[in-house]
């Protein structure tokens, strides 16, 4: 049974209707053979093809709010009109914000790519189409690179200007994984991608105007339908298990902690070094000496500073430049198990049972919070919030200007080893060998990934993925929305997995074996280094 | 009180904040001061192009409207709402998101929907083309080609090579 309301219609709009209805009145006697017969208003085809007389933005906008590929498709199918505006720019653009965030710093990447560097131009749909999107993309390296090894490495061919041939050292870890890995180097040539990518012609400054988009998009060609292509098989390698690993030892003894970006590794060992590595050839770029014990724990910002944690129970910010210890800090009776730090504090957490928030610039202790009932093994921030996880099996979420306890998150059976958080989502990893992932809103637990056998050590995520290292020996890559295993990557450590951390294309892992590894899943995906 | 002609020489009479919705004669208006005076006029939008149905009138349901009336009852309709926020490049709107109202609004036959649509992006009213772009989306979402030619009668005008040849370069979009 169904109630219905009358509104009341405001002031304005009853005005405005009488106007009209005055208005519809006095007209009606003009238009009234059209009201005796008034058109059919079921969907049934109408006589006119209105949708392709529509101006080009309007179309455009139209088809900019499909959300899926696959209608896309049938879009570009209907017609050689709507085969043109299938394949805008902003539509394809818009979709790729959609499904993977914000593309700022993407775009500046992809402006100074060589790959969309534009040839001439072309108005003429068909050819421009068939140029734009090959259809398959494993052919370019195929094609002109002949050992398969190497084409194993295809995200090594620069699509910026390279003077110098690079040197990739590779090792295939399918082929056999546990024999001594033999380096076989291949020189990878620089190659133009330009002329099998044409830019289209017609260009739309009014819509991307009216979108209210930011402005470096105009000065692109069409070029989002190939970026949102090239994305996608880097997506499939990794639902596929589709990756290459290269492994290294580099440290004396277990290393516990790495950190990396698109140049440079961190890694953090027992032996009580940290070193820099190049992620391209492995190279060893500086050692950082200073602690009397394990490095446990690392996080550096790439500019001024290097903060680390040690079994000596201190903290050192380091200078990030010179890496000679800027300060320590003391206040922990216990091993400093994690530390994370922003703009403006660091975050410490020790086996002493306490979790501290210090000042970054001057090393003051801020807040010491002791709410734990065991050793603190994980923290990790967001915003003004800090996240850790205990052998208590509790995680606990903190405010980071008060210390004050915001909640808990109550659900393993064993101590927990490791924690993300990203101001939306709380992972937990645990002794009881599963995964937690929570609500960080409301502390509800939202799923629980099965499938390590062994306590789970470190963890991290993006959009689509979760990767987690195990004292199983093992690194397992679950899909971020449904929690299915997707993936488990083995043979390569050979004990304790102690860190784990991605990027779009690659996993670096870390172990007590004294091994780095770095798995690749960038294979047949010419804009790796953009998504990076 | 602003008044507004439509191409047939039919005069409107609408208050400015209802007016101003759309941003061509929000910028007219500021251009050339008081409007009160002089009609404004709209030479692209019809003012004879009937409608029949979906109206939010009762007293007039099942009668025809004009698009600059029905311009203006959506214009009428939304006249409290907050100002839209510009859209980010973090979150773009989905076409799933549309008003019950607007969808009510917009449950008409194609013609006059394309009609309302032209009227909303020549005066520039964002949200209406918003909605109305977003409704013939929800159109396509979910058909097959075949489906979509026949629903808004599109004339096929690949060869067969070239459609074929779409098709496979489109393939890579299935499922994904």
């Amino acid at each position: 049974m169904s109630v219905s309301v009358q509104r009341i219609p405001p002031l304005a709009m009853t005005t405005t209707r009488a106007v009209v209805i005055n208005f519809y009145c006095q007209t009606l006697g003009a238009i009234s053979p059209n009201v005796a017969n008034p058109p059919d208003t079921t969907q049934t085809a109408p006589s006119s093809d209105f949708i392709s007389s529509l101006p080009y933005e309007v179309a455009v906008r139209i088809i900019g709010c499909l959300e899926s590929t696959s209608s896309l498709a049938v879009v570009s199918r209907l017609s050689r009109r709507w085969n043109h505006v299938g394949a805008d720019n902003e539509v394809w653009r818009r979709l790729y914000i959609r499904r993977w965030g914000c593309v700022k710093e993407l775009t500046e990447r992809l402006t100074k790519s060589k790959f969309f560097n534009p040839m001439g131009s072309s108005s003429s749909l068909v050819p421009s189409v068939e140029t734009l999107h090959n259809p398959n993309p494993s052919v370019f390296a195929d094609s002109s690179i002949s050992k398969a090894s190497v084409a194993k490495f295809k995200d090594q061919l620069q699509t910026f200007p390279v003077p110098v041939k690079p040197e990739v050292t590779c090792w295939d870890p399918r082929v056999s994984p546990e024999s001594p890995r033999t380096p076989t180097v291949s020189n990878v040539q620089s190659k133009s991608l330009d002329s099998n990518f044409n830019s289209g012609a017609i260009h739309h400054d009014s819509f991307s105007s009216r979108m209210d988009v930011s402005e470096p998009v105009a000065a692109l060609p069409q070029i989002w339908k190939t970026v949102y292509r090239q994305r996608l098989i880097l997506l499939q390698n990794w639902r596929d298990g589709d990756y290459t690993v290269r492994s290294f030892t580099g440290h004396s003894d277990a290393v516990y902690c790495i950190q990396f970006d698109k140049n440079l590794l961190a890694s953090g060992s027992r032996d009580k070094t940290l070193k820099f590595w190049d992620m391209n050839d492995v190279r060893c770029t500086r050692i950082l000496t200073g602690h009397r014990g394990s490095v446990l724990c690392m996080q550096h910002d790439a500019a001024n500073y290097i903060v680390t944690g040690s079994s000596d129970s201190t903290a050192i910010v380091w200078d990030y430049v010179t890496g000679r210890p800027l300060r320590w800090l003391n206040g922990h009776s216990l091993p400093v198990l994690d530390i994370r730090f922003d703009s403006r504090r660091i975050v410490t957490c020790s086996k002493d049972c306490t979790v501290k928030i210090w000042e970054l610039e001057s090393g003051a202790l801020l807040h010491s919070m002791d709410g734990h009932q065991a050793a603190v093994n994980a923290v990790h921030m967001h915003g003004s919030l800090v996240v850790s996880a205990s052998g208590d099996c509790v995680v606990k979420m903190w405010n980071l200007n008060t210390g004050a306890l915001v909640r808990n998150f109550v659900g393993h059976t064993r101590g927990l080893a490791c924690v993300q958080f990203d101001g939306d989502t709380v992972l937990s990893g645990s002794n009881d060998f599963t995964i937690k992932v929570w609500d960080a809103h409301t502390g509800v637990c939202l799923n629980t990934l099965e499938g390590h056998t062994n306590l789970v050590r470190t963890l991290c995520f993006d959009e689509q993925m979760i990767v987690s290292g195990s004292y199983d020996n093992t690194i397992k890559v679950w899909d971020r929305k449904t929690g299915a295993l997707l993936h488990t990557l083995a043979g390569v450590h050979s004990s304790w997995v102690f860190h784990v951390q991605m990027d779009s294309s690659r996993i670096v892992s870390s172990a007590q074996d004294k091994k780095i590894a770095i798995w690749e899943f960038g294979r047949g995906c010419q804009l790796v280094n953009e998504f990076i | 009180m602003v008044r507004i002609t439509s191409s047939d020489s039919q005069e409107f009479s609408v208050s400015q904040d209802i007016a101003c919705q759309s941003q061509l004669i929000k910028n007219m208006i500021e251009d050339v001061g008081d409007a009160d005076e002089q009609p404004i006029p709209l030479p692209n939008v019809a003012g004879a192009i009937l409608q029949k149905g979906g109206s939010c009138f009762p007293s007039i349901s099942n009668a025809p409207k004009l698009t600059l009336f029905a311009v203006i009852e959506y214009a009428t309709m939304h006249k409290d709402d907050p100002p839209s926020a510009p859209e980010t490049d973090a979150k773009p709107s989905t076409s799933e998101d549309i008003e019950d109202r607007d969808k009510q609004f917009l449950n008409v036959d194609q013609g006059t929907l394309f009609e309302i649509i032209l009227a909303a992006n020549y005066l520039d009213m964002k949200s209406l083309l918003d909605v109305g772009c977003k409704t013939v989306a929800n159109m396509i979402k979910g058909k097959t080609v075949e489906e979509v030619r026949a629903l808004f009668n599109i004339v096929n005008d690949f060869t067969p090579e070239e459609e074929e040849q779409i098709r496979k370069e489109n393939e890579w979009c299935e499922d994904r």
